[in-house]
This record gives C-alpha cells, sequence and structure tokens, in this order.
C-alpha cells in the first residue's frame, strides 16, 4: 500500500518519537543519570543543587574535624607523655642525696635537663605543618632550645644568669639577705636594707617572753626593734618570721639559754644589753645560715619565675646591692616562649567550625600554668649547681627539689594544670566526634536524595527499554509490511 | 440523432479520458512534491438546446481547504518561534555543565567552599592556601567560558538573523515572481495556474516559519503579505527586508532604536515612498523564527549574562569591600552620624539606616561621577521603604550634600562638617526622626591593608585593575564574568590569602582572612541588583552567592525545559494540523491508481463505440454499395 505524504508525516513522528525514546533510555542505561543537562533534570534540579551545596559544606566540616581531631589527638599524647615526664621528675625529687654526678650537678638534675629536653621537642612538634602549642602562631615552635634557654644565646642571657644574678641581689652583702641588724644598748633593730624585692621580707616578731618588747617592723624599708627590757628566763624564745623571694616564709626561732648557744640558741647574759648583744648575734647566725641554703633554694625558684614571665625580669644594676627588677629586652634576655600569647583563653586561639554556626576552640599554649610549671620545675633543677657537697649545698638542695616538686603539684581548681588541659580538650574532641557522626548521617541522607533526582532506577529504564524496543519493533515490522503491498500489484 | 452525433460523444469522451488521465499522472507524478495538491478534473455535460451533447473537459482545481491551511501557517510561526528558541536555550543549558559534574559551575563553587573550610583550619598550610588559590582561578575561568560560551551563542543569534532574513527576502522575491505567473494564468486557468498556486502557497509557508504573516485575497489571484501586526512585506512586488548584522557582539552590544547608539543589527523595511522603517521599534515581528531570534538576542541572553555578571560582581565586591561604621555625632538635640566618604571609589556605598514615625529605611547611596549614571542607578520606593539612589560626586561635596539631602527628606539634616565628612542628623527635639546606623562600604586594593578584605579578583578590563562596581558608561559590572581574573599577585604567593598585616601576631597561621573569605561566600547574605531580572526593584534577591547561583541555574534550565516541552506540544499540533491538511489536499497514489483504472475502462468502452459506430458504418455503406 503507498504511503500518503500525510501517513507518512505521523508515521515518522510515531516512528521518531519512539526512536527518541529508545536512545534515551539506552543513555539513561549506561550512564546511569537521568539526564545530562541541569534542564532534562526537570522541577527537582533545584533540590540537586541545593543538596550538592549542603553535601560540600558537609565535607568540608568533615575534613575540618579530620585534621582537627588529628591535631587533638597529637596535643593529648603530648600532654600525656608531658604527664608521665612530671610523675618521673617528682618521683625523682625523693631521693635527697646530694651525689655529684657531674658538673656540680646530681643525676636528678642531669635527668631533669633531658625531660626538659624531651618536653620541648614534644611542644614544638611540627603536626603538618603546624605548631600545636604557640597559640595562634602556630608557624612558630613554642619555646627555644632547653640549651638556650639555660645558657643564653650570646648576647642574650639564659636562666642560669639570671638565676646567679638573682641569687646575689637576693643573697645581699655578708651573706644577710638583704637585711640589716644592729643594736644600741638594749635593744635590737631589723630592718630590710631597702625598699626592693629581694632577700628576706619582715613578716612579724613574736616571743614567749615577758621581758622582750617588740615594735613589729612597719615602714618601707621594713625596720623593727626587739628591746630586752628584762632578761628572759631560760626556754623562752623569740621567733623571727621572714618571707622569702618565692612567697615561702621562715622562721628563725632563737631560744633563750644559760648555758653556751648551741644553733637556734642566744644566752641570756649578765646584763639585758649584754643578752642584746647575744641575740643579735645569734639572729645574724641564724639569718646567714638561711640566706645561702633555704633563701638560695627560694632565690633559685623566684629566678626562674622571673626568667619565665612575660618579658622576663632582670636584676638592674649590681646584684648585691641592687633594688629593683627590669622587664628583659629581645636584645639582652632569652624570651622562651616563641608563640602568640595576648592574654585571652587558649583554646581561643584556634577555632573550628563543626557545623553551620557551631564553633569549638582546641588552640592550646606552652604557657598555660600545667605546661609551664612542669618545664620551670625541670629548667630549675636543671640550672641550678652545687660545687661543693657541703651541709648547706645538702640543706639547699634539699630545699631546691622539695619546692621543684610542689611546682609540679596540681591544684584541683581549674588553674590551667594538665588533667584540665586534657579535660578540656577531650570534651572538645568528644563534641566533634559527635558531629562527625550527625554529618555522616546527613550526608548519607543528602546523597540519597540527589540519588532519588538524578540516578535512574536501572529496573525501571530496563522495563521501558524492553518496551520501548518491542514497540519499535513492531512498529518497524508493520510499516515495512505495509509498504510492501501495493495496489500495483493486484492491477493487472 | 445519428451515428455522427454518437461518434462525436464518443470522441468527446475519449478527449475528456485523455486529459483526465493527463491530471492523474501529474496527481501520481508529483504525490511526494511538497507543497503540491491534488488535483481534480470537473467534467462537464455538453448541452445545446436542451439536449446534452456528450462530454467536455472542465475546470481543474485544486483540492484545498482554506482554513486549514491558515491554520497551519500560524503554527508553522508558532514552531518558527518556538524552535528557534528551544534549540538555542538548551545550547545555553548545556554552559552549566552537566549535573555533578567536576566542570558544572555549581561544583566548582561548592569545591571552592569546601577548600576554603580547609584554608580556616589550617591556615598555614601551603597545600590548603594552593588549593584554595588553583580553586578560586578555576571559578573565575569557569565564569569566563561560561560567559565567553553565551556571548557566542548571542552572535550566532545574529548571524542566524542574516541567515533567516535572507532567506525571507528570497522568498519574498519567490512570491514576487509566483505572483505574477499566477495573475498572468488566471483567465487561462487550468493545470498551470493551479500548480503557480501551489508554488506560491509552498513559499507563503516558507515564509510562514521566519515571521507571523497575514495573507489577503486579491482580485485576479493576487495577494498582499503583511506582518499580523499590518506591516506590509508584499504587495505585488517584495519589499525587501534589510538587516546590518554585526559579526561579532559582546556583552554590552545592546539593540536601540537610535542607530549611534546600537551595536547589534536591527530589521528595517525600505518603504517605496524611499523611507527606512525599523521592524524592530515598530514592534512588526511577533512570531516566527525571526521572533525567536530577536528574543534570545535581546532579552534571554542579555539577562543570563546580566545574572552571570552579578554574581561575579558580587563575588568580587563581597571579598574586596570592607564596611567601616560611621561615628556618632550630635548637633544640640539632633543625633546622627559623621561618614568618611574619602575611601569612596567610583561604584562604592555608603548606606543610612533611618527611622521616621514608625518607618524604618536603609537608604543605599552610590557613588558615581556623573548625573546621568546616578540617574540610571536608582531604584527603589521614593516614599518609604529601602532605596537606592546614585549620587553624583563631580559637583564636590556640597553638592552631594544637597543630593543626600534631597534623598532622605525634610526629617533629617545633611551637612560637610569637614574634610570629606559627610554629617546626617536626625530632627532632634521633635523626635520624629531618627538616624540609626551609618556606614561607608570601600573597596580595598591592598592585599596588606590590615583588613580581612582583598582584592582577590580583578578586572582586567578597567582602568584600575580593581572592581568596584562602578556605574559609569553603562557599568563595569556588564561583561565582568567576561573578564573577572583572579589576582595574579596572591596567585604568584598564596600568603596572601592568610596574611594581611605584618602586625598580626598569628602571622602565617592567622585564621581572620581566610574566614573572612569562607564568610563572604558561603554565609553571607548579599543583596542582588534586580536589573539581572533574579528578584524585583521592590524586592531584590537577597541572599548567599551560592543560593543565587542556584538561582541562575533553576531559572535558565527551566527556560530550556519550558521550550522544549513547548517544543513537544507544538510538534504534536503542528504535525497533526500537516496531516490533516495533507490528507485533504495529498495525493493518495492508491486513490489515483483506481481512478487510472476507471479511466482505462472508459477509454476502452468509448473506443468500443467508436469502433461499433465504424462497423455500423460499413454495414451503412456496405447497404448502400
Amino acid at each position: 500500500m503507498t504511503i500518503t505524504p500525510a501517513a507518512q508525516r505521523r508515521l515518522f513522528a510515531s516512528l521518531g518519537g519512539l526512536r527518541n525514546e529508545l536512545w534515551n533510555s539506552q543513555e539513561q542505561l549506561s550512564t546511569g543519570k537521568k539526564a545530562q543537562t541541569y534542564s532534562k533534570l526537570g522541577i527537582s534540579r533545584s533540590i540537586a543543587i541545593d543538596a550538592r551545596r549542603m553535601i560540600a559544606d558537609v565535607e568540608g566540616f568533615k575534613n575540618t574535624i579530620r585534621d582537627s581531631g588529628d591535631r587533638l589527638k597529637a596535643m593529648d599524647q603530648t600532654l600525656d607523655r608531658i604527664q608521665a615526664i612530671t610523675r618521673d621528675v617528682k618521683s625523682a625529687t625523693t631521693n635527697a642525696n646530694l651525689d655529684i654526678a657531674s658538673n656540680n650537678q646530681t643525676q636528678v638534675q642531669l635527668n631533669a635537663k633531658l625531660y626538659a629536653e624531651e618536653m620541648t621537642s614534644l611542644l614544638n612538634q611540627d603536626f603538618g605543618g603546624r605548631k600545636l602549642f604557640s597559640g595562634r602562631a602556630v608557624t612558630n615552635a613554642a619555646t627555644e632550645s632547653v640549651d638556650v634557654m639555660l645558657d643564653g644565646d650570646g648576647l642574650k642571657a639564659g636562666l642560669k644568669t639570671i638565676m646567679s644574678e638573682r641569687k646575689a641581689a637576693d643573697l645581699g652583702t655578708g651573706n644577710m639577705g638583704r637585711l640589716t641588724t644592729s643594736v644600741a644598748t638594749s635593744t635590737l633593730t631589723l630592718a630590710e636594707d631597702g625598699a626592693h624585692p629581694f632577700g628576706f621580707k619582715l613578716s612579724d616578731v613574736t616571743t614567749t617572753s615577758t621581758g622582750i618588747a617588740i615594735v613589729q617592723p612597719t615602714g618601707s624599708p621594713k625596720s623593727g626593734t626587739v628591746a630586752v627590757t628584762s632578761q628572759p628566763q631560760a626556754g623562752e624564745n623569740v621567733t623571727f618570721k621572714l618571707n622569702m623571694p618565692d612567697g615561702s616564709t621562715l622562721n628563725l626561732k632563737l631560744t633563750a639559754t644559760t648555758g653556751t648557744a648551741g644553733e637556734g640558741q642566744f644566752q641570756i647574759g649578765a646584763s639585758t644589753s649584754a643578752t642584746a648583744s647575744n641575740l643579735l648575734a645569734a639572729l645574724n647566725t641564724a639569718i646567714q645560715g638561711k640566706a645561702t641554703t633555704d633563701l638560695g633554694a627560694a632565690s633559685a625558684i623566684q629566678a626562674s619565675n622571673d626568667f619565665l614571665a612575660n618579658p622576663p625580669k632582670r636584676v638592674v644594676g649590681t646584684p648585691a646591692t641592687s633594688t629593683a627588677l627590669v622587664d628583659g629586652t629581645i636584645a639582652n634576655t632569652v624570651f622562651w616562649y616563641k608563640g602568640e600569647d595576648s592574654g585571652d583563653s587558649p583554646r581561643q586561639t584556634s577555632k573550628v567550625e563543626i557545623d553551620n554556626g557551631q564553633r569549638l576552640g582546641y588552640g592550646a599554649r606552652a604557657t598555660e600554668n600545667g605546661i609551664k610549671k612542669a618545664l620551670q620545675s625541670m629548667l630549675v633543677l636543671a640550672a641550678d649547681s652545687f660545687p661543693t657537697v657541703d651541709a648547706a649545698n645538702k640543706q639547699r638542695y634539699d630545699q631546691l627539689l622539695d619546692r621543684s616538686a610542689n611546682l609540679l603539684n596540681e591544684s584541683s581548681t581549674g588553674d590551667g594544670g594538665l588533667s584540665s588541659m586534657r579535660a578540656q580538650l577531650g570534651t572538645t574532641h568528644s563534641i566533634m566526634n559527635a558531629a562527625n557522626s550527625r554529618h555522616t548521617l546527613r550526608n548519607a541522607l543528602l546523597e540519597d536524595q540527589i540519588s532519588n533526582v538524578e540516578n535512574i532506577e536501572t529496573e525501571e529504564v530496563a522495563t521501558r527499554l524492553l518496551s520501548v524496543k518491542g514497540t519499535l519493533e513492531a512498529s518497524y515490522q508493520l510499516t515495512a509490511t505495509i509498504s510492501r503491498i501495493s495496489l500495483m500489484d493486484y492491477l493487472r | 440523432m445519428g451515428l455522427t452525433t454518437a461518434l462525436s460523444n464518443a470522441l468527446s469522451g475519449l478527449n475528456v479520458t485523455q486529459s483526465s488521465l493527463d491530471v492523474t499522472s501529474q496527481n501520481i507524478a508529483n504525490a511526494q512534491t511538497a507543497g503540491y495538491s491534488r488535483k481534480i478534473q470537473n467534467n462537464v455535460m455538453n448541452a445545446s438546446n436542451g439536449q446534452t451533447r456528450g462530454v467536455s473537459t472542465g475546470q481543474v482545481t485544486r483540492a484545498l481547504d482554506d482554513v486549514l491551511q491558515r491554520s497551519v501557517r500560524a503554527e508553522t510561526t508558532n514552531s518558527g518561534f518556538i524552535n528557534s528558541k528551544a534549540e538555542y536555550l538548551n545550547r545555553m543549558d548545556a554552559i552549566f555543565g552537566k549535573p555533578g559534574s567536576t566542570d558544572a559551575i555549581d561544583t566548582l563553587f561548592n569545591t571552592l567552599n569546601t577548600s576554603l573550610q580547609g584554608l580556616v583550619t589550617s591556615p598555614e598550610s601551603d597545600v590548603a592556601r594552593t588549593k584554595v588559590v588553583s580553586e578560586a582561578q578555576l571559578l573565575a575561568q569557569r565564569l569566563n567560558s561560561m560567559s565567553t560560551d553565551l556571548n557566542g551563542l548571542r552572535s550566532q543569534t545574529e548571524r542566524s538573523l542574516t541567515e533567516a532574513v535572507g532567506q525571507a527576502n528570497n522568498l519574498l522575491g519567490q512570491i514576487e515572481s509566483i505572483n505574477k505567473q499566477v495573475i498572468s494564468q488566471f483567465a487561462l486557468g487550468g493545470m498551470s495556474y493551479q500548480n503557480a498556486l501551489d508554488a506560491r502557497d509552498k513559499a507563503i509557508a516558507d515564509l510562514s516559519e521566519l515571521v507571523d504573516l497575514r495573507v489577503n485575497n486579491g482580485e485576479q489571484g493576487a495577494i498582499s503579505i503583511s506582518t499580523s501586526n499590518g506591516t506590509v512585506l508584499f504587495d505585488g512586488t517584495a519589499l525587501k527586508l534589510n538587516f546590518d548584522g554585526r559579526d561579532s557582539l559582546t556583552a554590552q552590544s545592546r539593540w536601540s532604536a537610535d542607530s549611534t547608539k546600537r551595536d547589534v543589527g536591527t530589521i528595517s523595511i525600505l518603504n517605496n515612498n524611499g523611507t527606512s522603517y525599523d521592524l524592530i521599534a515598530g514592534k512588526s515581528i511577533r512570531g516566527g523564527k525571526i521572533a525567536g531570534l530577536l528574543e534570545l538576542r535581546d532579552t534571554a541572553f542579555v539577562d543570563a549574562q546580566a545574572q552571570f555578571d552579578e554574581l561575579a560582581a558580587q563575588l568580587a565586591l563581597s571579598l574586596s569591600n570592607t564596611t567601616t561604621q560611621g561615628t556618632a555625632a550630635t548637633s544640640g538635640a539632633a543625633t546622627g552620624f559623621d561618614l568618611n566618604l574619602s575611601p569612596l571609589q567610583s561604584g562604592n556605598t555608603f548606606s543610612v539606616e533611618v527611622q521616621n514615625g514608625a518607618a524604618r529605611s536603609i537608604y543605599t547611596f552610590i557613588k558615581t561621577t556623573d548625573a546621568t549614571s546616578a540617574a540610571a542607578i536608582s531604584f527603589g520606593p521614593t516614599t518609604a521603604g529601602d532605596r537606592t539612589v546614585g549620587i553624583d560626586f563631580s559637583g564636590g561635596l556640597s553638592s552631594v550634600v544637597s543630593q543626600v539631602q534631597a534623598a532622605l527628606g525634610s526629617g533629617y539634616t545633611v551637612s560637610n562638617p569637614s574634610g570629606s565628612n559627610l554629617r546626617i542628623l536626625d530632627d532632634g527635639a521633635a523626635a520624629t526622626t531618627n538616624v540609626l546606623a551609618a556606614s561607608t562600604s570601600s573597596t580595598i586594593t591592598s592585599l596588606q591593608s590590615g583588613k580581612a578584605a582583598l582584592p582577590l579578583f580583578l578586572d582586567p578590563g578597567s582602568v584600575s585593575g580593581y572592581f568596584t562596581g562602578a556605574p559609569e558608561n553603562g557599568g563595569q559590572t556588564v561583561g565582568f564574568a567576561q573578564r573577572i581574573s583572579l589576582n595574579t599577585t596572591v596567585l604568584n604567593d598564596p600568603s596572601a590569602l592568610v596574611v594581611f598585616s605584618s602586625t598580626s601576631a598569628a602571622g602565617q597561621g592567622d585564621p581572620t582572612r581566610p574566614q573572612a573569605i569562607l564568610d563572604a561566600i558561603k554565609n553571607s547574605s548579599h543583596t542582588f541588583n534586580p536589573k539581572a531580572n533574579i528578584g524585583s526593584t521592590s524586592t531584590p534577591y537577597q541572599g548567599t552567592l551560592g543560593g543565587y547561583l542556584q538561582r541562575i541555574i533553576s531559572l535558565q534550565s527551566g527556560k530550556a525545559e519550558s521550550a522544549n516541552s513547548l517544543q513537544d506540544s507544538q510538534s504534536v499540533v503542528l504535525n497533526n494540523l500537516q496531516a490533516r491538511f495533507e490528507d485533504s489536499t495529498g495525493v493518495d497514489v492508491d486513490q489515483e491508481m483506481a481512478s487510472l483504472t476507471v479511466l482505462q475502462q472508459m477509454y476502452s468502452a468509448n473506443a468500443r463505440v467508436v469502433s461499433a459506430i465504424s462497423d455500423m458504418f460499413d454495414v451503412l455503406l456496405r447497404m448502400a454499395n
């Protein structure tokens, strides 16, 4: 049967339509996608675009959480190791034997330096181009090397220099710890040698004797008197309470005796003025004894406080007669901390956005109490030295160990100790992990959404492809058959 | 009645059969010829003196349904319009890239966001910085290529217009010559007259695909053709359409009725009286392929380009502009703010939030250097609500003061207390008005400005190299998507993404600037210029860059989608109409074959009659012998 133009048009239109559908289905099946352009995605294209944007966000958050989570892990490991070190150092301080190993230092001191070195290498560790304990200045190492901190660097003074200057300043002249004593008839005068932060500071004087009249030290510099108005009884005592530079206190208790005065005693003389002179001598001996031992240890600790302060503090002028501390400069003193410290909360120095609008701080500084005190205790031990083994040095060593161990004590209140740091960072980490699982879930949901919009149901398309193929084949067959029938064949 | 009569009857029968055969053979020969309509020969009885004497060949006519023909023409015009739009819009749709593929514009945008998040976490990392830089560059380049592609499409519409107008002229010429044949053969009628009509109809049908037509039938087979709004295209003689197409268009090229301001082609017609008439200005062409191409060239692609440009502009400005709050100022009981206008460049803004009674509104003033562009960029209600006002700075600060005063109205006092400071105060003791806030937004041009903002994206097409959205000469924004490029200083040294001040304690590890970039791109809400036709002047689109991008993609691919579905349904409509038309006018070979059989039989029957009469004459003559 011949096909008229009109029929041809209809045939082409319907065959063409079927063929296009076949091609479309084929393309969908081979790509797995419903469409190759946004327009063919239809009305739900904005869902796909939105979902993609959110997935990119979520991916950003997840990357962020992964990176900062790794950092938190590294920080926790560092803090954990520092805690272990402090435990080791602390237990070592219980061995108070002054057994010099080398360079006028004991094995405990030598170890302290090694530990300090380990600590600084942990603090300065490079974690993917980033230092974790330098506050905002993440590209700077947190601290100077232990050697520089101890020995200084060229013109810059280190802890050892600062310690010896401070020691001299605290000791003053005549080993009197910056105190002056004198007696006039039966009245003993005790005074600080100037208004300055060095040496012993007078707190108060007490007595059990009714024959001794005390005028408590006042003024600046402080000065007070002890007057022997009538002879004290043997066994009665006068106690001088002195403050030391590191904040510790010392009681010098002098007991009256009728016999020859031993340590911590004064002899009751023939007159009240003789007793006063004896008391003065006993007091001087006591002060001189403590000035080289207890005060020496306290001075070492305070020197390390001065050194670790920002800026560090230096003794002005000739130490023994110095009357002031001054801020060290970068030119003349080692600044131990090389990171950033603007005084705000260390956690806020690195922030991470773990979800829309949800930000967490996870930064840290080596200047935080826990780290700083641990380092300080080791540096003090490593910096001090004991040239001779005698009773005085033994006493000073003992005091130094005590004080170093004290620095390692963590108070239970949140003072930025190692435990509270770890607790804070740990909480941050667990919040991050929670956000991360939330993101994983959200990601899956969003992927699902996109897949619903963009991806084909393979079964559905395959079925459609088959049915279109069947229809198209049938149509071709029919068209061929019809076109073979011709009226001409029947007209003879 | 005699044998001769019968003979002449039979001969006339043979005659008629022959000419019918002629018609049938023509029909069969032209069965597949486009535009050919089936011819019918209407035979008539010969009658004289009340008696019939054989048969004679009658008029050959066309099988034609006028009404259907008109509908087909109208739908052809619609199809021409829709097809050209669908073709181009589909190609524009492809510009956005395959959904979810790595080169899709939204994917590039999203990747940049993700990398920025990484940079905020690790500002010190060279890897993170390089990643951001290279992705920002990819995004800029993608915007360039999208914009170039779009412009290429637009230039192509111009070339297609040249072609289509040439085609229309060609067809009008054909119509003119065929029309002459038609008129000359009108009196003769017959097969060749009918064929001439067919040829003319075919040319008109082809023309109707290009332009919307109205065909008026005149006398003696003559016709005249005009566009549907009455502009005459053919009236015995063809009027020549003229299209002064340009070789290539730029993003700035616009049509204008004024030929000196126009940098795209226009279609004009030379009237018989020698005057030229602009068909585009006269809105004469409203349908067909030409109208479709014009709409694409002058509206659809201009809008799309404006949207790309606006996206690029906001991307650049959101990073490079820094906001400075005004300082509080008082005068007696009147309170308000001082704004330092010296850092403002052309295109930069200062805004004032005011309260008059209970109504709050934000005035955004844009700096320009000429009055024309100041007027062009102002929009928004003049009574209440948010307004954008262009301020011409060319007249110095005193002129600025009076312009701002005029915009704000009498409830406020604007003055210039010193230098380049602008002071805006409320009405003081009357307490009807209130100046709530004031700020300036200026473009930072230094990478080490101490501010988080940085000129990350530049405009190599501008004199300074910076993009400020300057409104002069049509506006810097026009075509910016094609020019936007990454600051090469940042490209060579990505540390500028982080380091913004030599005195920052955090230095290389400072997340301030990365965070500001991320906020600007991902989180901050921007107000997009409604001139790009997303949002309106009363409620401009406010949202993030990502949101705007999504709107562009949705809008443009939505246009392509609806053009496609319109094309589909239109092709069904047209196909059905054409099929119906061809059913009634076309040749059915089977039918012709059947009539051929009848003609054969008629011929042999008539011949038989002749032969019988011949025998009878023989008998008669033998009898006579």
